[in-house]
């Protein structure tokens, strides 16, 4: 017990000193895992929607592959990105193995099914008759699908949430493509690990707090900003 | 007839659904400044035919007339649909206030600002919702919503509106008063209306021509006072009730 | 809504920033991937020697610390540059294969056997391969590494010399993790295990274990640097490997080696070796 006492309080020390280390990794934490959900968003969102309203023949058999994606456990993912990355695998003249990059593909390989699926749902919830009734407006295609997107906008929120929660928490697609590299591409939850693999428990244990502080403030800011948005 | 060309005309619909026939049509005709009432139980194709009105339904099959032209498919249509309005059994209204629902279909069809606030507030006014302007569309109650979904149709003051059973889930009180106000705003702009309803006293209000469905054929039509005298079957005889 | 585009518009310019500045990070030719053990990460010696190599010579290195075994695996299929790594047979076997342009001694430390002060299997004092022994006649605890690498190469070396197999029995526990936490595994559980020094010393005050054995010669835990035969693999960064092997048995690498960790646990946690022969190692 003690140990945990001693942990937290070395942990807060650590923090208010601003270690420069810790901020790198922290930083480089956000940047990844927001450039892979805003990837997962542009590319989750108009492929659900399209999913929601279109009709053709095998797209029961996609959405549940989606669904399925959704589910996805995060070292798998990791395991092939890496494979397909390596130097002799079938993409690696990009050259991209233990970069952020590499790290960004893999992340935004997790939360985009998750942004799918979450669309898809969204889309579906809404009334039934409102897309004639939109057309029956005179609305074009395209403006009834921004219409639908605008109606839906409290549960695609939810969405964007979701995607990054999925990706700013996850460890082992990061540390298997990205390699944990000191000054490079080691985020808050590969240094977790490997402070608490090395013994160094007060160091873990910061970085834990760092980790829940970041996820719990960009919730926050998404749910204020979709709270916000519900009709007084 | 003042107008030989009839404002919409619909021949040979038909509509499928799964392989088998749902809604059979031969003919239908709507005259400018007339209103049709569309009657039958649940099931009848009341709905698919006002859809099919509006181009809004799939698997059907027919000959579509505007003032003798031919509707055409494609991106054209939204031409054809933006002379219309549809207004249903729920308000489906959007996640807006009043006004901004009031304007969607104005805002759709690129109105300029100024010209929008105009016919909103007229339309709104019209409607007896001029005081609910800023307010949630959530926050309204089933005659409110109602009457908002039958301003935003009036404000793009189309030439045809399809009514869906639109009185149908008010209560009697607000019922009876928006068939008023309805009934009014349909003279006074002008417009043609297809109806569909369950109720007498909305036929009798508002129809001068009415089409009786069942099980998706046609199985009379004529003025309400000719089908009341002589219903041709048991759900005709007890909506016109004796 | 305005909002929420706001911040995304924010984010994304952030991003681009972000993203412009890892793509100008990727040398091509001037990065090498370095793929060694935990034990010489987690000690931080090569947090010590990298900067000074990479300043010097301009590459940038990655670390990929994996166990020894998995390094290797990562050299045969041509994804390293160079290899750092401590399991002799295994890395002879690598070579005869081909796999490796040159090996070189770099450095040693040895392992020790730790366990708990009360010490059931009463190994104290004992040479390695008779407290294995020990240990596996009164059932003792023991935590293995279980994940090819080094230390367990060395491990179950000498289970094979003592003539022991313990796979499947209960006391033998197989964590498949780094050096540090079975380290924890074993302190939790009260029981022994075989370590490399440094880890060991590092952890010594949070672990509650002590040193039973020690000093035997078959204990020496020697690693070497391995350049990769580019013959094999193209792609590799030969020169780059050949530079970082280079500086790993230079004068002033050896020298850092030799002076780490003095001042902080009293004595040095590496050994340098460069240049001398694997026999009077006793190899």
């Amino acid at each position: 017990m003690e140990l945990i006492i001693e942990g937290v309080r070395q942990a807060l020390a650590l923090l208010l000193a601003l270690d420069r280390e810790l901020l790198a990794i922290t930083w480089l934490s956000l940047k990844v895992s927001c450039s892979a959900t805003l990837i997962s968003l542009a590319l989750g969102l108009p492929s659900g929607t399209l999913l929601a309203l279109s009709d053709f023949p095998g797209r029961r058999l996609i959405i549940s592959m989606v669904n399925t994606g959704m589910g996805l456990p995060p070292v798998v993912v990791g395991l092939f990105v890496t494979i397909f990355l390596w130097r002799n695998g079938p993409i690696g003249f990009l050259e991209i193995l233990y970069t952020p990059t590499a790290m960004v593909l893999a992340q935004a390989v997790i939360a985009t099914p998750i942004v799918t699926g979450i669309t898809i749902a969204s889309i579906q919830n809404l009334p039934a008759k409102l897309k004639l009734q939109i057309l029956a407006l005179g609305a074009t295609r395209l403006q009834m699908v921004r219409i639908l997107v605008r109606e839906a906008r409290l549960p695609l929120l939810a969405a964007v949430m979701a995607g990054f929660g999925g990706v700013i928490s996850e460890v082992g697609a990061s540390m298997m493509v990205g390699g944990n590299i000191k000054g490079q591409t080691r985020v808050l939850t590969t240094a977790t690990v490997m402070e608490t693999g090395k013994g160094n428990f007060e160091v873990a244990i910061a970085l834990s707090l760092v980790l829940l502080g970041l996820a719990f403030g960009v919730n926050y800011l998404l749910t204020v900003i979709q709270q916000r948005e519900r009709p007084r | 007839m003042t107008n030989s060309v009839p404002l919409l005309e619909m021949r040979d619909l038909i509509v499928r659904r799964g392989g088998s026939e749902v809604l059979r049509v031969p003919s239908f005709v709507l005259h400018e400044n007339k209103t049709v009432a569309l009657i039958g139980p649940n099931g009848s194709g009341k709905t698919s035919l006002l859809l099919a009105l509006a181009r809004l339904l799939d698997g059907a099959s027919g000959l579509l007339y505007y003032r003798g032209d031919p509707v055409p498919d494609g991106r054209q249509v939204v031409d054809y649909r933006r002379k219309l309005a549809m207004v249903f059994q729920e308000p489906l209204l959007f996640d807006q206030t009043v006004e901004d629902n009031v304007a969607a279909g104005l805002k759709l069809r690129g109105m300029a600002a100024p010209e929008v606030h105009r016919r909103v507030a007229a339309c709104m006014e019209r409607f007896k919702i001029a005081h609910l302007a800023k307010r949630s569309a959530r926050k309204l109650s089933g005659g409110e919503g109602q009457r908002t979904s039958l301003a935003r149709a009036f404000a793009a003051q189309p030439e045809v509106i399809l009514l869906d059973e639109p009185f149908t889930s008010l209560d009697p009180l607000a019922r009876r008063s928006l068939i008023e106000d309805f009934g009014m705003s349909l003279h006074a702009a002008g417009g043609a209306a297809v109806i569909a309803s369950h109720d007498r006293e909305e036929v009798y209000r508002l129809a001068d021509w009415v089409i009786a469905l069942e099980a998706g054929a046609v199985i009379q039509s004529g003025r309400p006072d000719e089908i009341a005298r002589q219903p041709a079957n048991p759900y005709l005889d007890a909506f016109f009730g004796r | 809504m305005l909002i929420a585009r706001m911040l995304i518009a924010v984010l994304m310019l952030a991003m681009s920033i972000g993203g412009g500045a890892a793509f100008a990070a990727d040398g091509g030719g001037k990065t090498i991937i370095l793929a060694t053990t935990t034990s010489t990460q987690d000690s931080g010696l090569l947090d010590l020697l990298l900067p000074i190599f990479e300043k010097q010579s301009g590459y940038q290195v990655k670390t990929i610390s994996v166990g020894s075994g998995q390094a290797m695996k990562m050299g045969e299929r041509g994804e390293a540059d160079v290899l750092l790594v401590h399991s002799p047979a295994a890395e002879q076997k690598f070579m005869a294969a081909g796999f490796g342009a040159t090996r070189r001694l770099v450095m040693h430390n040895d392992f020790v056997i730790v366990g708990p002060a009360a010490d059931p299997a009463r190994i104290k004092g004992v040479g390695a391969i008779e407290a294995f022994r020990r240990i596996a006649s009164s059932g003792a605890l023991f935590a293995s590494r279980g994940d090819n690498s080094g230390t367990h190469a060395k491990e179950q070396g000498l289970w094979k010399a003592a003539g022991l197999n313990p796979e499947g029995q209960q006391w033998y526990q197989q964590t498949g993790l780094g050096m540090g936490q079975t380290l924890n595994v074993a302190a939790e559980k009260k029981g022994y295990t075989l370590t490399d020094r440094a880890t060991y010393l590092a952890l010594r005050k949070s672990l509650g274990l002590d040193i039973l054995s020690e000093g035997d010669g078959k204990l020496l835990n020697v690693y070497h640097v391995l350049e990769l035969n580019s013959a094999r693999w193209p792609k590799i960064n030969r020169a780059g490997g050949k530079a970082f092997a280079d500086f790993m048995v230079s004068q002033q690498a050896q020298q850092l080696i030799g002076s780490f960790g003095v001042s902080r646990y009293g004595s040095a946690l590496f050994f340098p070796d460069a240049g001398k022969s694997p026999a009077s190692l006793g190899l």
